[in-house]
């Protein structure tokens, strides 16, 4: 009795085009853009022998858009809700509105131990998503920011200069879809907040962090935005420097 | 000019090189793509630099393997389990595939799947998916499934008369223990069945009369399934489980002890349990229940066969639960283990069956009647 057994996907790929890429090695001068071309070579492969390059042939753009496609990076359609800011293939952003959410600690202190797990008043944020990592700024209002909207520094532990959350042992979806946004939003504060990351002034709060949180805990009051500390970037220069 | 020499030599053209009066003319060929001001020694000394680079030692293809993390953790368990060892991995050459096969087809055949292939079809599937709408198997665990392809025929009649001729009653207490013994295991189409679906026809028919109209089953084409039975089955007060052992081991030595050993046999697979954490739920899962088997009939195309073949004449118009799914997470200690004890009572229950198969069925072919009826071919039947 023989068994058949399908476990996963087995795929045999084999070689067949390749593309030289010359570029120069010259120094130019001035204002004189440097060669740089690409071949397109057929593979011609004989049974038993070597792979041999075929002739040269032009790049075409149907072509890169099939390589493209097979790639994976040709983004599907998708319809964007009103939170999305901005998307391209490597990088999804969006903001949330301001709105109480339950937040866990899990300082080595145990300073915030007394109100990990409550829910507090969170400020609008954007989010952007890019590849796998997390970007987090503040908004003082809760309205859909523009290009030119200043934002803030996200007023959490576990945060860099420039937005970028440490993201430790944070569950994050797999894709920068427009569907993923639930899901990255949920990481973020699921995961147990830990230390402070390299941002000097997380808010101007009197007494710090610690207190801010402490003395929002279980408050139905919105977040006062007062005590955001700005980052002096915009919108569109914070996407900027994300991208870049 | 190194270079040139070393290209050239790698499109096998002879390790020969440029004569001297013409390297300062290659020189100047080097690292552009046209013709040497020379014409002719252009032609006989065509600028190197220029050659497609050479693909050798550049793998022509690869195998591109995604979720198989089980198929290893499956092999891993099988050694753990003494069923497969480095001497037949190294055979294969680290192929996990053909490792884990072949290890289970030898594991299979020792727990008498080779007999059981001789008189079953059966399909030995092991998959981390079901072939369903819902897939009832969690992330890292396998589906261990034997599926139906065809079903055989066991001619029982002629078996039974004999029994019965022997002693009144033993044909029916055989009849009675054998299908408690088989219902535990797989599904079998007999006289049970049949007289299900006859009672349908009957319903059928009389709903196609119109109200208050006195339905004639006459114009109906209603197979006459107790006609088919032999009549001790259908008059021999049924005898508890217990009175039909006892009378049938009484007669273990008599003319027809081998059958009723062999049976008996069969029986104690019956008693054999299957681990719970191994088993799948696979309700609603199907579009319908497995296909059975095995097909009981008194008699070579009697009206049992005949409902059988109507029944099954589309059985592949719509998808089949196995007849037995195990699942195993090979990960998890203990669990191959559990899986494997389930599937081996079966193809040990299997094997029982088919020896007693072979052996009633050679005892039918000897009866004047009885012809021998394959069922392995298309739409279940070759009658």
């Amino acid at each position: 009795m023989k068994p058949n057994i399908a476990i996963g996907a087995s795929h045999n790929v084999v070689l067949r085009e390749a593309l030289l890429i010359y570029d120069s090695t010259n120094t130019w001068a001035a204002g004189r853009e440097a060669p740089t071309f690409v071949t397109r070579h057929n593979i011609t492969t004989d049974e038993g022998k070597q792979p041999q390059l075929g002739p040269a042939q032009a790049l075409s753009r149907e072509f890169l858009k099939t390589l493209s496609g097979k790639l994976g990076t040709r983004p599907t359609i998708e319809i964007f809700p009103g939170n999305v800011l901005a998307r391209t293939d490597l990088l999804l952003a969006w903001w949330s509105p301001a709105q109480p959410r339950p937040m866990f600690f899990a300082d080595a202190e145990k300073h915030m131990t007394p109100v990990s797990g409550r829910t507090f008043p969170h400020p609008a944020l954007v989010f952007v998503a890019k590849e796998d990592a997390l970007y987090v700024r503040a908004l003082t209002n809760s309205q859909r920011p523009g290009a030119d909207t200043h934002l803030y520094a996200a007023p959490y532990w576990n945060m860099y200069q420039d937005g970028h959350v440490c993201l430790g042992s944070m569950r994050t979806p797999d894709s920068l879809s427009i569907g993923a946004i639930p899901a990255w939003e949920h990481g973020f504060f699921a995961s147990a907040f830990t230390h402070p990351g390299d941002i000097a002034k997380l808010t101007s709060y009197c007494g710090g962090f610690t207190k801010l949180w402490k003395d929002l805990a279980g408050s139905a009051e919105p977040f006062p935005s007062r005590y955001l500390v700005d980052t002096g970037q915009t919108l569109s220069k914070f996407l900027e420097d994300i991208d870049s | 000019m190194p270079r040139v020499r070393k290209n050239r030599r790698s499109f096998k053209t002879g390790p020969w090189q440029l004569p001297d009066r013409l390297k300062a003319e290659q020189a100047c060929a080097a690292g552009t793509a046209s013709t040497p001001a020379s014409a002719g020694v252009g032609l006989l000394a065509p600028a190197s630099s220029c050659s497609l680079p050479s693909l050798a030692g550049i793998p022509a293809s690869f195998l591109q393997l995604s979720g198989t993390k089980p198929l290893f953790q499956l092999c891993y368990a099988l050694v753990q389990q003494n069923i497969g060892d480095g001497a037949l991995w190294n055979s294969v050459d680290g192929n996990a595939l053909s490792f884990a096969k072949i290890a289970l087809e030898r594991w299979a055949n020792r727990q008498g799947a080779d007999v059981v292939d001789d008189y079953f079809g059966y399909a030995f599937a092991i998959a981390d998916h079901c072939d369903s709408y819902d897939n009832p198997l969690a992330e890292g665990e396998l589906c261990f499934a034997l599926e139906a392809e065809s079903s055989s025929c066991l001619q029982i009649g002629a078996a039974l008369d004999a029994l019965e001729a022997e002693r009144p009653g033993l044909g029916a207490a055989f009849y009675s223990v054998f299908l408690k013994a088989i219902d535990r295991w797989i599904y079998s189409f007999d006289h049970r069945e049949a007289l299900f679906l006859e009672e349908c026809m009957i319903e059928w028919a009389k709903e196609e009369a119109e109200e208050g109209e006195e339905v004639d089953l006459e114009q109906y084409e209603i197979p006459n399934i107790k006609g088919a039975t032999p009549a001790y089955i259908q008059t021999t007060p049924r005898k508890s489980l217990r009175g039909s052992l006892s009378l049938l081991n009484e007669h273990t030595t008599g003319p027809h002890g081998n059958w009723i050993t062999s049976l008996l046999r069969l029986y104690k697979c019956f008693r054999r349990k299957t681990h719970p954490s191994v088993m799948i739920d696979l309700r609603d899962v199907y579009d319908a229940g497995p296909l059975p088997p095995l097909l009981i009939v008194f008699k070579a195309y009697d009206v049992i066969s005949a409902i059988f073949d109507h029944e099954f004449e589309n059985a592949y118009d719509c998808s089949h639960a196995p007849q037995l799914a195990l699942k195993c997470n090979p990960a998890q200690p203990g669990q191959l283990r559990r899986t494997l004890k389930a599937l081996s009572s079966f193809l040990q229950f299997n094997k029982e069956l088919s020896l007693l198969l072979a052996t009633l069925n050679a005892f039918a072919e000897k009866t004047d009647e009885a012809e021998y009826c394959d069922r392995s071919e298309p739409q279940r039947r070759a009658a």
